[in-house]
């Protein structure tokens, strides 16, 4: 038998990529999970709205509150949270670094260095209010089955109805957008790979600045040349289908519709927002 | 498209260089502009909107209508041919008002927000010119002070000149990162496809597409060659009509016109329009399974484009055998349950036409006899005529006629196919040193999140130099994971896999790969230059790897990788692989979608390979009925186990000999 080079080398692996974990449907159903779409989107609009009016803790409070309230509820899991490249974590200690030598009172002494409280509370809420609404978002992504998602939007688009907008038009394209997107996640994977497998031979090390920057240059090009032409083709691809089927008209087998339990969300929420924003 | 730009936002969300990749984002808006009309790019932002705010909420958004808006003007200046100073003019004085104008109202009406953001600039940096005073740099400080000061002060100032200098920037940025990408892509596909001539008199015409006789029908596209003359034949309700040919003998204009296109010689007639897609008109399926599917949920796509009230969704799924994944995602549906599903999606139109181009080509065997199956039973359950088109003559048998047709003419039908018999694996002799080597591999997507799946488990695989290997698997049974593994672009979770003792994932490109949609692996628009840059040569070598996998350098080194056949893809894709000389080929899926005749000339330059340059080939198909010769080991993969293996009695410790 040939000698079993040293299994170390397993433990050793490159770090893991982070992997993809937005709009993708949680498995075990939940509550959460029958509401109706377009009630979670309004939610997570409402509440974008009001943080950016009063950008202030109580309002990150109350917002955080229901966001987590929908994550219990949903059973997030933690592995369902995506994990952050370095260079964020190094970007938001550079912040929180620079807002503590701000200066801005009240102050506090640490070990002989001063800290601005006021500007680490400022640098934090700003922080915050964008993960929350973030966490909103992923929560929507990942207890909505994306096909509810057009059918949704239809609905709600109905005043841009009444001006004449073509709606149906877009939700049509939405729709498909969403199919396309496991489409599109596979066609990168692909070039990557293929990028990878074919980038060995260039002696990057060797040629001087302008021709290695050259030469990304070009790669980048062939990659993105590449890519819209496949995505060209597979709109025409779509384009013959959608023909073959006479043309645009409806999307979705059964629309779904606003239920009770959508009402007192939406009910509860405007209570909450509006509390919020009035006191 | 939408989503590509989307995605291009996303990950320039993500990334520090982000700025380069919005200037990216905005190609593939341009790109629309550029081939369409403005209200195609509306309905694209629109589309991207919505699934941004899904992703990252109104931050994504933001950025994606920038995007938008920036395309439109790089596109409307590619089309116009103007040049950057012009672009970035015009383009400013469009896109700078509404966005100055937004800008500044927003943070006019959400003041405390503003505030906020004030506050936390002024905060970085003051503790940044504190800093600068630590380490010596007082004079960047003293500089910076009264500039950040008076630019937070006079915000209704600063912001609208910033937006302006960053719309000029990112103006002229995008029109040089887009201006060639755009002309590549627009040499590669030609003009904008004028509006498709399917038929559209069947406003005024009621459908009735059968019985339908064509006599002298003759096609050409504009500036092309004739693709079909003087093809005369009727086809009857009730009847199953098999067209056969090889790649590029018209089959597929002859199935386009059965179903409404208008020929540019002879006569069709029909009792009424050919309805396309209409109830009681005619139906067609095309070859690429995920191509054509409209819905996200197996129901939905069922009734794209119908009133859900009047279909039957579970009987049809039923009929075609789909009764229990109508709540699944399309996405998660496997080459046969598409196609499958592709048929349902035209029964539900109750049509009297149903017409099948090729739609079984990129079907795994069971998948194929499933689909022929049902298609067998279609014209029996009503007064349906079926045509179904094929490369392969085997699916013939079942036909009620067989129509033969050779380079746009009709001829006899050809006999009976000759009996291809499952691969039987020559003996390989052994003792060389094992060249690959996976021991208990496994591999996991997702890891450790809600949506881990397995793709592999417990493989053991030794490999020597020059040896052939088959691995055949069904959709979704871990073969294409073994593949990207074996050429070292995917780690796998569990277990070693090695090239001559180094890990794999440390020789990329050592190991070819030659993916199953060829398209993706040619980066660069003319065959040659493709070879080249694939491998990393000169042009001479480019052009001898294309001569060594029989396409004459003469003809195809200047030849634009659009222009190719599917057959002629994997050819200069392969002759890029083999000019990097690797040790060893992987091919997933290499003669999907192939002829015969394209398939038996790939098998005969594969097979030469092996035996001259003695290249390992590893080749991961569905398809057990691959000529002799090509491997001399096969193994078969099972939801991600191997169950199978032609050499299992191999002994492991390589001392003994068979």
């Amino acid at each position: 038998m040939i000698p079993a080079p040293a299994e170390t080398t397993t433990s050793r692996r490159p770090r893991r990529r982070p992997e993809i974990t937005v709009l993708r449907l949680l498995p075990r159903p939940s509550p959460l999970h029958r509401l109706w779409a377009g009630t979670k989107l309004l939610v997570v609009a409402a509440l974008a709205l009001m943080v950016s009016v009063r950008p202030t803790w109580p309002a990150l409070g109350v917002a955080a509150a229901i966001v987590a309230l929908g994550a219990v509820v949903a059973h997030v899991p933690r592995g369902a949270v995506p994990r952050l490249p370095r260079w964020i974590w190094m970007a938001l200690a550079l912040g929180a670094v620079l807002a503590a030598q701000s200066g801005t009172a009240p102050l506090t002494h640490v070990a002989g260095v001063e800290l601005s409280l006021g500007g680490l509370g400022d640098w934090g809420l700003l922080t915050l209010l964008t993960v929350v609404l973030l966490a909103a978002a992923l929560l929507v992504g990942w207890t909505t089955p994306l096909g509810e998602v057009a059918p949704a939007l239809a609905r709600l688009a109905t005043p841009a109805r009444w001006v004449r907008l073509p709606v149906d038009e877009w939700v049509v394209a939405v729709g498909l957008a969403i199919r396309c997107l496991p489409l599109l996640i596979d066609e990168t994977r692909t070039l990557v790979a293929v990028r990878r497998v074919r980038r060995r031979r260039v002696t990057i090390r060797r040629s001087p600045v302008r021709t290695t920057l050259r030469m990304v240059g070009f790669e980048a090009h062939d990659l993105l040349a590449t890519a819209v032409v496949a995505a060209l083709r597979r709109a025409r691809d779509l384009a013959d289908a959608i023909e073959a089927r006479g043309g645009i008209k409806a999307t979705t087998g059964e629309a779904s519709a606003p239920g009770m339990a959508d009402l007192v969300v939406l009910g509860t929420i405007i209570v909450v927002v509006a509390a919020t924003l009035l006191l | 498209m939408a989503d590509l730009t989307l995605a291009l936002c996303l990950v320039g969300h993500l990334l520090p260089i982000a700025s380069v990749l919005f200037a990216a984002a905005v190609v593939p808006m341009a790109a629309i502009v550029v081939r369409h009309r403005l209200r195609a790019l509306l309905a694209g932002t629109v589309a991207a909107c919505a699934v941004g705010f899904l992703i990252a909420g109104l931050g994504l958004l933001i950025s994606l209508v920038v995007c938008a808006g920036l395309g439109a003007v790089v596109g409307w200046s590619t089309r116009r041919a103007w040049g950057v100073r012009k672009t970035v003019v015009v383009g400013t004085l469009v896109l700078w008002p509404p966005l100055a104008a937004v800008a500044v109202a927003g943070l006019a009406v959400l003041a405390e927000l503003r505030r906020l953001t004030l506050v936390q600039i002024t905060n970085s940096w003051r503790g940044a010119s504190r800093i600068l005073r630590h380490v010596g740099l007082g004079v960047v400080a003293n500089v910076g002070d009264p500039i950040v000061r008076s630019a937070t002060r006079d915000w209704w100032a600063t912001i609208p000149l910033g937006l302006l200098v960053a719309a000029m920037v990112c103006l002229a940025v995008s029109w040089i990162i887009a201006r060639p990408t755009l002309r590549r892509v627009q040499d590669a596909l030609g003009p904008p496809r004028p509006d498709d001539p399917l038929d559209r008199l069947d406003d005024v015409e009621p459908s009735d597409p059968v019985p339908v006789e064509l006599s002298g029908v003759a096609y050409r596209y504009p500036s092309g060659p004739l693709v079909l003359r003087d093809v005369s034949l009727r086809i009857d309700p009730g009847e199953l009509v098999a067209v056969v040919g090889p790649n590029g003998s018209g089959k597929s204009t002859l199935a386009s016109i059965l179903v409404g296109r208008t020929p540019t010689g002879g006569t069709v007639t029909r009792p009424g329009g050919p309805g396309l897609g209409r109830r009681h008109g005619s139906a067609i399926v095309f070859q690429r399974p995920e191509a054509q599917v409209l819905g996200v949920r197996v129901r939905d796509d069922v009734v794209w484009g119908l009133n859900s009230a009047t279909v039957d969704v579970d009987g049809i799924l039923d009929q075609v055998g789909l009764r229990d994944l109508a709540d699944r995602e399309t996405s998660t549906l496997s080459g046969g349950e598409l196609q499958r599903l592709a048929v349902g999606a035209a029964l539900a139109r109750a049509p009297r036409l149903l017409v099948s181009d090729e739609s079984t080509s990129m079907v795994d065997p069971d998948g194929r006899h499933a689909l022929i199956e049902l298609l067998h039973e279609i014209p029996a359950s009503g007064d349906v005529a079926v045509v179904h088109v094929t490369h392969r003559r085997a699916e013939c048998t079942s036909a009620d006629r067989v129509v033969a047709l050779d380079a746009g003419r009709l001829v006899a039908p050809p006999g009976p196919p000759p009996v291809r018999s499952p691969t039987r694996p020559a003996a390989h002799p052994r003792g060389a040193p094992s060249l690959l080597t996976l021991r208990d591999v496994g591999h996991e997507y997702m890891r450790e999140t809600p949506w881990a799946g397995r793709a592999l488990t417990d493989v053991n695989l030794d490999l020597d130099a020059g040896e052939g290997l088959l691995v055949l698997g069904r959709n979704g049974s871990g073969k294409s994971t073994l593949a990207w593994i074996l050429a070292g672009v995917l780690t796998p979770t569990e277990g070693t896999a090695r090239l001559a003792g180094r890990p794999l994932e440390r020789c990329v490109g050592q190991v070819g790969l030659a993916v199953q949609h060829a398209r993706l692996q040619l980066l660069r628009s003319t065959a040659g230059a493709d070879v080249a840059a694939a491998a990393g040569v000169d042009r001479a070598a480019a052009a001898s790897a294309l001569a060594s996998v029989g396409l004459d350098p003469a003809v195809f080194a200047a030849r634009r990788v659009d222009e190719l056949s599917g057959g002629e893809m994997r050819r200069v894709a392969l002759a890029g692989i083999l000019a990097g000389r690797p040790q060893a080929i992987v091919l997933d899926e290499p003669f999907a979608g192939l002829d015969d005749p394209g398939r038996d000339a790939l098998v005969e330059l594969l097979v030469e390979l092996r035996e001259s340059a003695g290249i390992t080939l590893v080749v991961v198909s569905h398809d057990d009925e691959l000529p002799d010769g090509l491997v001399d080991r096969v193994v078969r993969l099972e939801r991600g186990r191997m169950v199978e293996d032609s050499d299992a009695d191999r002994p492991a410790n390589r001392t003994g000999r068979r």
